[in-house]
Order: structure tokens, then sequence, then C-alpha cells
């Protein structure tokens, strides 16, 4: 049974599903993680661990800890990424228009 | 995010419409309530804000997986991998501050924005106030540098209250899209009462929005309020502090007598128009005003304040040279007190000759007047004008109240380049208005020393122009006053040349005052004497010999210059023929010759000058 303080396996999955590191840093963290041993991979372990495994987690400590200052400008941002998340959305709303166009077109021809 | 910072708007159904103070009351009350509001939800609408965009991700990450166009899932979500990244981005940043350059300048441009908004809501608040908006102002830069004004609070103030505003105005424009989306795409197939609960939910977002515009103005305006009030009494404050601060700084302690000296000109009229700008300020409270306004008068009060530090620098300057010059009075009252006690020691021993007597009591006089006319000259020179002070920070002396002679002159040590810097002077033109003044006193003294038979004796005018010579501070001066008695004397003797003048005694002894005699004396004469290599010295005081009204310009001989004789006993010394001890200059009543002599001797001492002439009537009287 591999040790669960030095299991690569372990580190990857929590590498993997953390909300605070980007997907850089991410792949930046695999790409060292083999060369690391020992003491190391129990300290990055246990760094991981200390960090907020969800988004969830993350927005709930960062709530805790912003300004009301801070929390309103984040409020502003929040809607910024939603205007562009409303575009994406069109996109997809198009394409799957077209895609459905595309398929009947097929059909009928 | 749903409802932030709602609130309800005014009750339509009050029976009684609330008067403009109770409106603007509640209208703050619900301003302050909606902010509060606003504030205690905030942790809530981000959790909602993230868990929306949450779904809304999941939900086009399925979609992703169900295209059959493989590029076009692809691309699906790499665009949800970058909101996803921007908003795992976001909440890290959140506490940190570290902000992408892409979000900063998102960020400045939606600030930008709204302070347009703002200056729109403000500009409607104007208008809604007192009619039509002003013509906008240029907003002049910040000088750097300046701490007076508690700028920075005021742009936290200025941030909360846009970042409110723009949640507000975010908020609501999402709300009256979806509105006006479902206005005008309303569902099929709806039942009547389906189509009644439709429009009242629709009614709903639009009173939504409705108060959500109203709280937002309200939250805005007591924003503005609030930043009016913070200024306004910041800077009244200020403005006070300055005046307050000035006036005790230029107290001036003089021997334990507080003088109170005002405030020099420029400063006076610097704090004025500071009060000016902000008598005319928005942001005094209860004024008003659009807040680029408020900067402008922000940046000229800065300027304003900035001149009055600048002047405060030369007021210390001049406090301090006055401090210099508050020293040497001190050191030089210290002399003259020194000096008159020396007198007064004298004056003890003394014999009672009246004339040694009077002499030092002259000099007494003499010297305490040119000790205020100097302490006169440096209350005027630090009051009127720092000019009056040197460049190497030593005080402009006014001039010797006697000679017109700068006190600087005087001080110089005696030889040919001091003759020549008080020749100088001496020869500068007086004012006329002296000339006049002289006149006046010339005849009132005629008209005083008149007997009841309108008649002056010849004596009284040689006193008089005497006595003028002591007051005069120039040869312009001394000419004038002679010729006013010359004329004046020839005039009488053309009148009566030979009743004589009856003499006033207690005229006399009014006119001639002995101490002032002695100071002309002591200060001029010997000292013109000296010069022009004489040893006699001549007094200026008259006396009366006998009945036979002769009088005379006693002399008193000696080598040393002290006085050896006066009145008859310089007489008898003429009957001696003692030519070393006499200087006797009969002047006969009812003897025109006399009179001519006098007259000639009154020319040559009005033409060659006070000092020149008494050194000749010495000569004349030698002969």
């Amino acid at each position: 049974m591999p040790d669960p303080h030095t299991d690569n396996t372990h580190i990857e999955e929590l590498i993997d599903g953390s909300p605070v590191l980007t997907e850089e840093e991410k792949a930046e963290l695999r790409r060292i993680l083999p060369t690391l041993e020992g003491e190391k991979v129990i300290a990055l372990k246990r760094l991981l661990e200390e960090e907020p495994h969800t988004l969830e987690e993350l927005m709930e400590r960062t709530i805790q800890k912003a300004t009301p200052e801070a929390l309103q400008q984040f409020l502003l941002f929040l809607h910024s990424c939603g205007r562009k998340l409303r575009e994406v959305e069109e996109r997809a709303e198009r394409m799957e228009e077209e895609t459905s166009s595309s398929v009947l077109f097929t059909e009928f021809s | 995010m749903t409802g932030a910072g709602s609130v309800e708007g005014p009750n339509p159904k009050r029976d009684d419409p609330p008067s403009d103070k109770e409106k603007e009351k509640k209208e703050k009350k619900e301003g302050r309530e909606s902010q509060e509001e606003a504030i205690r939800k905030l942790p809530e609408d981000v959790r909602n804000g993230v868990r929306e965009l949450q779904k809304r991700l999941e939900k086009l990450k399925k979609k992703a997986g169900t295209m059959q166009n493989n590029d076009a899932a692809e691309g699906l979500r790499r665009e949800c991998s970058e909101v996803e990244r921007e908003l795992l981005d976001g909440l890290r940043g959140l506490n940190e501050g570290d902000r992408d350059v892409k979000q900063q300048q998102s960020l400045h441009e939606r600030v930008d924005e709204l302070l347009r908004g703002l200056s729109a809501l403000d500009e409607k608040y104007e208008d809604h106030d007192r009619g039509p908006p002003p013509q906008r102002e240029r907003v002049p830069s910040q000088p750097a540098g300046s701490e007076v004004l508690p700028a920075l609070k005021s742009q936290q103030m200025k941030n909360a209250l846009l970042s409110a505003l723009n949640v507000a105005r975010e908020d609501v424009e999402t709300k009256a899209d979806a509105l006006q989306h479902k206005l005008q795409n309303p569902p099929k197939g709806m039942t009547a009462e389906g189509e009644l609960d439709y429009y009242a939910t629709l009614e709903d977002d639009y009173r939504f929005i409705v108060s959500r515009v109203s709280g937002a103005e309200a939250y805005a305006k007591k924003q503005l309020e609030e930043i009016k009030e913070q200024f306004g009494t910041e800077i009244l404050r200020l403005a006070d502090y300055e005046v307050a601060r000035l006036k005790t700084e230029l107290r001036w302690q003089d021997e334990g007598s507080a003088v109170e000296m005002d405030l020099p000109k420029e400063v006076v009229l610097q704090i004025m128009a500071m009060k000016q700008i902000l008598s005319q300020s928005s942001l005094v409270p209860g004024v008003g005003g659009s807040l680029e306004k408020e900067m402008g008068n922000i940046g000229a009060l800065k300027k304003s304040m900035k001149e009055v530090v600048a002047m405060e620098a030369r007021r210390e300057k001049l406090l301090r040279k006055k401090g210099e010059a508050s020293g040497k009075l001190s050191e030089l009252r210290a002399e003259v007190v020194k000096y008159i006690q020396e007198l007064q020691e004298k004056q003890r021993g003394l014999s009672p000759d009246r004339g040694e007597d009077l002499y030092l009591r002259g000099k007494i006089s003499e010297t305490l007047k040119v000790l205020g006319e100097y302490e006169a000259s440096i209350v005027v020179g630090i009051t009127e004008s720092p000019s009056e002070w040197k460049a190497d920070g030593t005080f402009k002396v006014k001039t010797n109240p006697f000679t017109g002679i700068p006190h600087e002159v005087e001080a110089m040590p005696d030889g040919p380049e001091k003759e020549a810097a008080c020749e100088k002077y001496e020869n500068e033109s007086m004012p006329e208005k002296n000339v006049g003044r002289l006149e006046r006193e010339v005849l009132r003294a005629i008209r005083e020393n008149k007997s009841e038979k309108g008649q002056i004796d010849a004596r009284s005018f040689v006193g008089i122009a005497t006595a003028l010579a002591q007051r005069v501070h120039s040869d312009r001066e001394w000419h004038a006053a002679m010729t006013v008695a010359i004329n004046t004397l020839g005039k009488m003797q053309g009148e009566r040349p030979r009743r004589g003048f009856p003499i006033s005694r207690k005229k006399e002894l009014e006119l001639l005052p002995s101490e002032r005699n002695d100071v002309f004396t002591d200060r001029y004469l010997k000292k013109e004497l000296r010069n022009s290599g004489l040893t006699a010295v001549a007094e200026s005081e008259l006396t009366v010999k006998g009945d036979n009204n002769i009088y005379h310009l006693c002399a008193f001989l000696d080598e040393n210059q002290k006085i050896l004789l006066k009145g008859e006993d310089a007489i008898r010394a003429k009957e001696e023929k003692d030519a070393k001890k006499r200087v006797i200059m009969p002047i006969n009543e009812g003897d025109v010759q006399s009179w001519l002599k006098a007259r000639e001797i009154l020319i040559k001492l009005r033409d060659n000058g006070r000092f020149a002439a008494v050194a000749e009537l010495a000569t004349i009287v030698q002969e």
C-alpha cells in the first residue's frame, strides 16, 4: 500500500481539483511533481490540502475576508463575467441552430 | 444577482402630500437604509452571482458535450474555461488586489462611464432643485503635494458611491432588458388567469426596477451630501484655523505690553478671497452643486491656501527681523537709560547755574525724543512694509527728526565721508507742505506775540526764527522759516520805525524755551563752530540788559568751548574790550541801524543755511 503522505497520485488529484491554482500553475506542479521526494512531497500535499478544495469553499473564504468595497467591486466583475457568458451562450445557441439546420438540410437533400 | 440593495419606493397612498423637509428626511432615511441593506446583502449577492455563473457554465459545458461539431464544441469549452478562469482569478484576487491588467482596464473604463453617469445624475438633482443646470466649469488639475484637504478620504467615499451606483445601474439594466424581453415575448397559449399572473410578475419586476433606481438615487444623493458636508466643514475649519493661527503668531510682546498687530494686508486679502470662494462654493453644506464644480472650487482653494503659505513664509521672515530689531531696540534703550542716568547724576551735582542745568535737561529731552522716533520708525517699518528691511537683515532706520539725516549716516565715524553724506541729505528737497506749516507757525507766533496795541518787538522775531530753526529738518525749511521772519520783520519795522516794540516778558519765555536753545546750541552750533575752527560758541538765548532794552546775543568764549560768560558778564567783557571773551550783538530798540543789522544777520543766517549761518554770525559779532 503506498504511503499516503507521499502518494503522488493523490497529490495529482489535489492539483487537478484545486480551484485556486491556475492552469499554468497546475501544469508546472505536474511537471515538477515526479522530481520531488520525501519531505518536499509531504509539504506540497499539506499545502494543497490547506487550500480550498472547491469553488464554494474558496468563495466562502474570500467573502469572509473581503471588505464591503471589495465585494462591491467583485459584484461588478461578476456582472461583467455574466455578460461575457451570455455572449458565449448566444453563440452556442446560434451554433446549435446552425447545426440543426445543417442536419435538416442534409436530410432533405 | 437579484434584488441587490433594493428598497421600497415612496408610499403613493399617503393622504397628505409630504412637505419638502419631510420628503428630504424620508429620502435621506431611505438612502441610509438602502446603503445599509446593500452592504448587508453584499456577501449573499456575491454567493448568488458566483453560483449562477457556475450553473450557466456547467450548462454550457454539457451543451458542448452534446455538440456534433467538434470544433464548435472545443471552442465553447475553451470560452467556458476562460470565463471560469476569470472567475477563479477574480475570487483569488478579491482579497489580494492583484487583478490582471485587462480587468483593471475594464474597471477603469467602467468607472469613467460611471463618472459620466454620476454627472448626469448630479445634473438631474440640480435641475430638480434649482431649474436649469449651470454651465459646467473645467476641473482644474490638483496641485501636487498639497495636504490641505482630505482628498484620500473623499476619493474613497466617491469610489464607494460609484461602486454602489454601478451595481444598481447594472442590476437595473439587466432587469430592464429581461422585462422588455418578457413584455415583447409573452408565452403563447396562456390562460386568462395565467396571463394575469404573468403580467403581475412583470409589474413586480417593474416596481423593483423603479425602487432600485429610487434607492440608488437616494443613496447617491446622500453620499453627495456627505462629501459636501465633509469638504465644507473641513475647509471652513481650516480657514478659521489659518486665520486664528496667523493672528496668534502676529502678536508681539513689547516690554510687557502686548501689541496685537493687524494681519498683513496681503494675507487679509488672500483670506478674504478664500472666504469668498467658500461662500460661493457648493462645498458648503446646503449650497449644493456638482461634483465637478466642487472639485474646481477645491482646486482654487488649494491654490489660495498655497499662496497663504507663501505669505506666511514672508511673514515669518519679517517676524524674525522684527525680533532682531526688538533686540537692537532693547540694547539702545539700555544705553540710553544709562546715559540719562549719567546725565542726571551730573545734573544733581551741578551748581545752580541755569544754563548748564538746562543744557543737561535739553540733552535728556533730545535723547528721549530721538529714541522715541527710532522706536516709532521700527514699529512703522514692521507694520507697513517688509521693504523697510535691508537684504542683510538690518532695519532701515528712519531719519533723525532734527536733521533729516538717517541714523546710519549719523552713526558713521567723523570725517569727509560723513560730511559728504550729511550734506547730501541736508540738501534734499523738503516737502512743500512743511514750508506752509512753518509759515503758519510764524504767523501764529506773531499773532500771539502782538501787544494789545498790535505791536510786536524785534526780539520776538529773532526768537521766532530761532525757535523755528530748531524745528526745521533741512536748509530749505530753514530758509523758508527765516524768509517769513525777515519779511514780517521788515514789514513791522516799516510800519513803526521809531516806536519800538514793547516786549512781552511772558511771551518771550514761552517762545524761547531754553531747553530747545540748548539742544540747538549743543547739537549743531557747537559742532559747526568746531568744524569752522572758531573758538567762539554762540548761544541763541537772548537776554535782556537793563532798562535801555538792549538785546544781546550772548557769547561764551573758551578754547574748550566751555561756557564762561553770559548776559551782563558778556557785556562787561565787551566793555573791557576783551576780544577773546566777547561776542555781543546788541539790538537796540528803536534804532534803525540795529534793526537793519538784525535783518542783515537774519538774511545771512537764512542764506547760508543753519549751520554755516551760525558760524557766520559768530564771525560777524567778532568783528
